[in-house]
């Protein structure tokens, strides 16, 4: 297994061979490790000193359930400090067949061209891009596959990027070859526009296998963990009504975001709940799915496929972020307006969350009124354009509060809150103010736990162990919608790890990646000039009360130090 | 005398159900176990699985009555009251 790092100044390249002790390093892991040695914590993101890295995990390509997640990161223009952002899609399984762990893009492009980075077994061409510039994602990989046929996976920007805006995602392809998979949170489409690459081909043929993976002892242990999978009942949720199926639950938490975060139940939230579009769907037929597989082998198979009244595709996937931030908050109850939107924001490169976000406090600035769904899609529209309303969503909310002069502006470390109030959702709350990431649910989500979400009380630990717990995962390319069924087994995965790689492992071996992990991206964030003891949450979460249950954001920062305490950092 | 309670099913639940919402009429200071006992008498054995086990409530249900998932605070011997609104749902894994 090799890490490709690519010289795009010079336009050269060189594989590295990974040591037996590094090969299980991949994902969240060495993101952080390969900043954190690159000493770029205190480097202008958009600038040549910045790096983006792109990689898998170590089960990636052998076939385990949800073992393809792509990882890319650098230090985020949006935040200021280290990033991870992991989507789904055949990319992940893509590189490994290719016997890559991964790809570290350094410098950036200096002369005027833009470039296509295709790449094959054992080498790669730079293309010039110029004539796909100001096209979105969707175009983009139609007019890829008419010169490439169906031989390569994409991963690229929109017209977001391209304009170097903070609030810009990199999409990757599904198995179907949609680029809607994101690396939504960050500006990381951004970190890729500054460095003059539109796109990055990845050869789908390749023929590489990890000896290990055709062992007796691996495939024995795969098929124990695929067992725990399928016998999960949580599991069929997901299948059948996606993350969709969130929304009534944090209806009845009292935790949606409503109306830029002003109340926390949702009059219309049944007309957006996960059973009103899984009916949606059936009723439609046609191309819809309710269950979709975004990486080969899946068998959660969370994703679907949202039609319109013909029928016909509008979105794939349409998720709970995505429900949570263009619908409620924005009182759009329309699935098939949120779907649209969610298209666009996909073919723009644009994140969902930080959409909703800023659109959310450009309404409280008085630009629109709630639930004006066609100023909102013009504005979003606007964002290729350049105008100012697009510049506004493109930049992100922090930025569009500051701008508009806004006081209720929804974000942690500059990224939008995602769809769960904090006020309501305690124990993400505090996962908000005590990540690396910022305002991140991935980082570390605790709706689903089966504790009292209003209470202070063991919401530190459950924000922690789930830190621990999804850092683990995002370092080995595990999807997090695996944990209610595997999270319980971590034997499971570090059995698999030793069969895959003929290594030997600790029983604390996930907790203490998801432990090391973390205290990297610390140290990072520290240089970069982010104390580990930023809490700093946005005082209207403070002051005002969420209705309907009279709650605020009332954590002190002893009670915070906790997490540090926990984490013996 | 008889108490109404109005019950709403979600996901997995309302697939066994077939339907979204109904009133189910209980007798005065019945609980939780007396609501979820007669949803198994109505629906059969095969809603049992995914409410009950081992004389507890699936640590994956989600039950709430009044702003509360009660499973956290009262369990089985939850009380109910008439007019009271439940809401059954397995819990999902977050978006």
């Amino acid at each position: 297994m090799k890490l490709l790092n690519i010289d795009l100044i010079n336009k050269s390249y060189n594989y590295k061979n990974l040591s037996k002790k590094s090969l299980i390093k991949g994902g969240r892991a060495l993101i952080a490790e390969v900043l954190k040695e690159s000493n770029v914590a205190n480097a202008y993101p958009l600038g040549p000193e910045n790096k983006l890295i792109i990689c898998n995990g170590a089960l990636a390509g052998t076939g385990v359930s949800c073992s393809d997640r792509l990882s890319i990161g650098a230090k985020s223009p949006l935040t200021g400090g280290i990033k991870e952002s992991n989507s789904g899609g055949d990319c992940a399984r893509s590189l490994a067949k290719l016997n890559l762990r991964g790809i570290i893009l350094n410098n950036k492009i200096s002369d005027k061209d833009w470039y296509i980075l295709k790449v094959d077994q054992d080498k790669i061409e730079f293309v010039i891009a110029n004539e796909y510039l100001g096209l979105g994602n969707f175009e983009f990989k139609s007019r890829i596959e008419r010169k490439y046929s169906d031989n390569y996976n994409l991963i690229s920007i929109g017209p977001a990027g391209e304009n170097l805006y903070l609030n810009s995602a990199i999409a990757t392809t599904d198995v179907e070859g949609r680029p809607s998979r994101m690396a939504a949170r960050g500006g990381l489409g951004a970190v890729m526009a500054s460095k003059k690459i539109k796109g990055i081909l990845i050869n789908k043929n390749g023929n590489s296998e990890i000896k290990g993976s055709k062992s007796k002892g691996f495939m024995k242990v795969r098929k124990e963990f695929h067992k725990i999978i399928q016998e999960n009942e949580r599991k069929e949720v997901l299948k059948l009504y996606g993350t969709a199926s969130t929304v009534m639950d944090v209806q009845n938490i009292g935790a949606l975001p409503v109306r830029n975060f002003s109340a926390g139940r949702y009059e219309h939230a049944d007309n957006i709940s996960g059973e009103r579009i899984y009916d949606i769907i059936k009723e439609r037929g046609g191309e819809g799915k309710n269950s979709h597989a975004c990486m080969r082998g899946c068998m959660i198979q969370c994703s679907n496929v949202y039609p319109d009244e013909k029928g016909e595709e509008i979105v794939s996937p349409l998720e709970y972020e995505t429900i949570g931030l263009i619908g409620s908050n924005l009182d759009i109850s329309d699935p098939d307006i949120i779907a649209q939107i969610n298209y666009l924001c996909n073919d723009f490169g644009l994140d969902t969350i930080e959409t909703g976000g800023a659109l959310g406090v450009m309404v409280e600035a008085g630009l629109f009124d709630f639930g004006e769904t066609d100023k909102f899609i013009e504005a979003i529209k606007d964002v290729p354009e350049g105008g100012w309303l697009g510049r506004l969503i493109g930049m992100g909310t922090g930025i569009a509060g500051k701008f508009l002069n806004v006081r209720r502006v929804p974000v942690v470390k500059n990224q939008c809150i995602s769809a769960y109030d904090p006020r309501g959702v305690k124990g993400t709350g505090v996962t908000y103010v005590t990540n690396p990431m910022g305002a991140d649910h991935t980082s570390g989500l605790t709706v689903f736990l089966p504790i009292d979400h209003h209470s202070k009380a063991d919401q530190i630990s459950a924000s922690y162990n789930a830190q621990i717990g999804r850092t683990a995962y995002d370092s080995l390319g595990l999807c997090v919608f695996l944990m209610s069924a595997t999270a319980a087994h971590p034997n499971k995965v570090i059995k698999m790890l030793e069969e895959l790689y003929d290594i030997s492992l600790s029983e604390e071996f996930l907790n203490e990646l998801g432990r090391k992990v973390l205290i990297d991206e610390f140290m990072f964030n520290e240089s970069a000039g982010i104390p580990k003891d930023d809490y700093n949450m946005p005082d209207f979460f403070s002051k005002e009360k969420l209705a309907p249950n009279d709650l605020i954001w009332d954590f002190t920062e002893t009670e915070l130090d906790k997490f540090f305490s926990k984490l013996k950092y | 005398m008889i108490m109404r309670v109005t019950v709403k099913y979600f996901n997995l639940i309302k697939n066994v159900t077939d339907c979204t919402e109904e009133t189910i009429c209980l007798s005065n200071n019945s609980n939780i176990e007396d609501l979820l006992n007669k949803i198994i008498a109505q629906y059969g054995e095969g809603i049992r699985n995914y409410l009950i086990r081992n004389n507890q409530i699936r640590p994956h249900l989600k039950i709430y009555v009044k702003n509360k998932n009660i499973f956290i605070n009262d369990n089985l011997d939850y009380g109910l009251n008439d007019k009271d609104i439940v809401y059954i749902m397995i819990a999902p894994t977050g978006g």
